[in-house]
């Protein structure tokens, strides 16, 4: 029984107290009610319990965070195959008749099939199970039942998708067939050895980019709506997909393990004894095992899992000088300006997780990575480079010594300069040849877009500037996959200059970036409008290539 | 006293739903017409109906946080909790052709979660009742010491498993979900009464756990 301290005026009991608690508790009592039932609660001890009790009740318990990420992800995929078993069995199946009936068939059918002696082959199925990555990926140009299939999966809707393009470096590259390379866009099957001086960047499918360390062997060998696959023979494969839900899953095969990722970045190396580690630097990966698929490990951001020793490790410097290419984390959650347009600016994104490295955004460069003693590249040397090359970039399309290709941006760029030098305008030349500068190598090319975009905010009004958006565009696109920010860049450019001589560039640009984005309809409306402006122009093979339909628009 | 109090509350939350049921005429028609879902939402339906992935995608992104924290409400923290809200949308992606449209997909799940969780709560309450049974048995009647050092929340979740079932899933619908009488009679295909008295009787037997 409660203690009662002092006598209220009226008469209002804890009996009164805890029948109105439900009415105080939910907004309902009156005003005077309320007061009686404050007053009652300052004075009784044990009201003032059941109030705090009842008030935690009507609350609610705190309800733990939904699933996110890798998680949801995975939640995601469980739910789809017990859709299978939690779906109920057609009656006709339940019947044990059903099957005796089958089975009669089928000793008919092979009575019949002995009888007249029908050729085989007539009768043969396709063994589904037994398709390989390529058959998979060569399902695209396939019947409309595969059309429907690919519709309902998503991710990679149509056959124009399904190419890569070479974003920077040198590297032996062979289409399947072994023909020669004629642009930078490539097909599934390509094999690459990358030169073993530089490195090689990629971009797969309009969703990956990739990176693969000098020396480093890799061959693309599947893209279909559900799965897309790169071999690593040896070498170092830095990664970064940022996968959206309907998007194919990736797997890394490499000799002694599969790589199997939902989204995020990360790099595997094999070494040269065939071993495989796998450094996580955002996300989640499941390591298998390469014949019985059984789950080797789950490596987490901030750990590099050796598969030999079946250990865990923290990300060296190599990993995280493999993958730096691709950071593109935004730092604002609404960029602006240079922020919409570059992102990355040397520094490890705060989204990486690099075990040891400061949380301050000023010391989160490369300097301060914690350097593993043993850590070599694939070809044996140590992981360190040069930061900065004179070399221009070239892309080895063919078995034959190497040879340039076109290459939008860096002709650009050297009109710019010189465009700059003829005005005599020291300030913004002086600014250009810093942006020139990191063009130029390779390893520092990702780096030019944040350069040229501060270039674009303090220059932007000069007619001189134009061609840096369209310049912003192209590494956006490349390095960042940021469609959205690259045509943003690429209409300004033809706003501001339609009769440009760099209108062409800019056109075929638009064409690609809604090409790789999925957006199909739109990509083959640029494209008639490219061929239309441009028949004879130097990017009708790469828009034919991707839409042979557009044949009659020429 | 006490009952007049209860049963004036219950009124008054009756009278809410008459108006609801004021013309039935009116929902039957706005049912039909399935205006319970925009024509996004019926184009999202229309397509997860065949199967296409992004749109039970977008459903499940939609939607799981409801069904994982109703579940929570209705059994506390639980190791099944994962495997119970993989169930509830297999078993929704199964039946999407069965979905009328007379409700919001919102609605409808928490029908699903409802049937679900029906048959598990009732085992897990009788489990518990015969374990706390036998506790006090072995134990004479201490109970409740050390209470005070517990989270106000954990004694919450305590005393709503305590709830009978039927009981929790009304109050957790009402209280916690938000949602109107009328809504939870959909839901658990009772008469609009039935859900009433059941609230009541939950408000009553939580007081009477809280004091006790």
């Amino acid at each position: 029984m409660s203690t009662r301290e002092t006598q209220p005026r009226t008469r209002y009991s804890c009996q009164e107290a805890r029948e109105d608690s439900e009415h105080v508790l939910s907004d309902r009592a009156a005003v005077d009610v309320r007061e009686r039932y404050d007053e009652h609660l300052r004075t009784c001890r044990d009201c003032r319990r059941v109030h705090r009790a009842l008030y935690a009740v009507y609350e609610g318990p705190a309800v733990p965070a939904a699933a996110a990420g890798v998680r949801e992800e995975k939640e995601f995929h469980a739910i789809l195959r017990r859709m299978k078993t939690e779906r109920a069995e057609p009656w006709y199946r339940k019947w044990a008749i059903g099957a005796t009936v089958g089975g009669l068939a089928t000793a008919a059918a092979v009575l019949t099939l002995t009888l007249f002696d029908i050729a085989p082959e007539v009768l043969s199925l396709p063994q589904q199970d037994d398709a390989t990555p390529q058959q998979l990926a060569g399902a695209f140009g396939g019947s409309g039942a595969d059309e429907q299939a690919r519709e309902l999966d998503g991710g990679i809707e149509h056959p124009a998708q399904s190419y890569g393009r070479v974003v920077g470096g040198l590297a032996l590259i062979v289409p399947p067939g072994e023909q020669a390379a004629s642009s930078d866009t490539f097909p599934v099957g390509t094999r690459f050895s990358v030169d073993p001086d530089q490195s090689l960047q990629v971009g797969l499918v309009g969703k990956i980019v990739a990176n693969f360390t000098p020396s480093s062997e890799v061959e693309w060998t599947a893209a279909s709506p559900s799965l897309l696959e790169l071999r690593i023979e040896r070498g170092i494969a830095a990664v970064r997909y940022d996968r959206r839900p309907s998007d194919p899953v990736l797997q890394i095969r490499t000799p002694t393990a599969v790589v199997r990722v939902i989204g995020t970045v990360f790099t595997v190396q094999v070494d040269d004894s065939a071993n495989t580690i796998v450094s996580v630097l955002r996300g989640q990966v499941e390591v298998l095992h390469p014949q019985t698929n059984r789950l080797l490990a789950e490596v987490e951001s901030g750990f590099r899992y050796d598969v030999a020793k079946s250990t865990f490790d923290d990300p060296g410097k190599t990993e995280v000088e493999a993958a730096l290419p691709l950071s593109n984390d935004h730092g604002k959650e609404n960029p602006v300006g240079a922020e919409l347009l570059a992102l990355a600016d040397g520094r490890i994104p705060t989204a990486w997780n690099v075990p040891g490295l400061p949380e301050d955004p000023r010391f989160r460069t490369l300097d301060y990575v914690p350097t593993r003693a043993s850590v070599t590249n694939a070809d044996g040397s140590t992981s360190s480079r040069p930061s900065s090359r004179p070399e221009p970039l070239v892309v080895v399309g063919t078995r034959e010594p190497s040879r340039h290709l076109e290459d939008d941006g860096d002709e650009l760029i050297a009109r710019l300069v010189r465009d700059a030098e003829l005005t005599r305008r020291k300030e913004l030349r002086g600014a250009l040849s810093t942006c020139r500068e990191l063009y130029q190598s390779v390893e520092t090319r990702y780096l030019a877009a944040k350069c040229l975009s501060t270039f674009i905010d303090k220059y932007g009004d000069d007619p001189l500037a134009v061609e840096g958006y369209l310049l912003v565009g192209i590494l956006r696109m490349d390095y960042a996959l940021d469609y959205d920010a690259a045509e943003v860049a690429f209409q300004t450019f033809l706003r501001r200059a339609p009769n440009h001589a760099s209108a062409e560039v800019a056109l075929h640009r638009m064409w690609l970036a809604s090409t790789e984005n999925g957006r199909i309809s739109e990509a083959l409306e640029r494209g008639r409008k490219y061929l239309s402006r441009y028949p004879n122009g130097k990017f009708v093979g790469k828009i034919l290539q991707r839409f042979p339909e557009l044949k009659s628009a020429l | 006293m006490q009952e007049g109090r209860s049963e004036s509350s219950m009124l008054e939350h009756v009278e809410n739903f008459a108006i609801a049921h004021a013309q039935p005429g009116e929902a039957v028609a706005s049912a039909e017409s399935g205006t319970f879902l925009s024509p996004e939402e019926r184009q999202l339906v229309a397509r997860a109906r065949v199967g296409e992935h992004r749109a039970l995608r977008q459903i499940y992104s939609t939607y799981q946080a409801q069904v994982r924290a109703h579940l929570y409400r209705l059994l506390g923290q639980d190791a099944e909790i994962d495997d119970l809200t993989q169930i509830v949308f297999a078993r929704a992606f199964n039946a999407l052709d069965k979905f009328q449209g007379n409700s919001t997909l919102g609605t409808w799940l928490y029908r699903i979660t409802a049937n679900t969780t029906h048959n598990l709560l009732r085992q897990r309450f009788r489990r518990e009742r015969v374990k706390s049974a036998l506790n006090w048995f072995n134990s004479g009647s201490i109970a409740n010491v050390g209470s005070t050092r517990v989270e106000a929340r954990d004694e919450a979740h305590r005393i709503l498993q305590q709830l009978r079932p039927d009981l929790r899933e009304v109050f957790v619908l009402y209280h916690y979900e938000g949602l109107t009488l009328q809504e939870i009679s959909e839901i658990l295909e009772k008469p609009i009464s039935t859900i009433g008295d059941r609230l009541t009787r939950a408000r009553k037997q939580l007081r009477d756990l809280v004091v006790a």
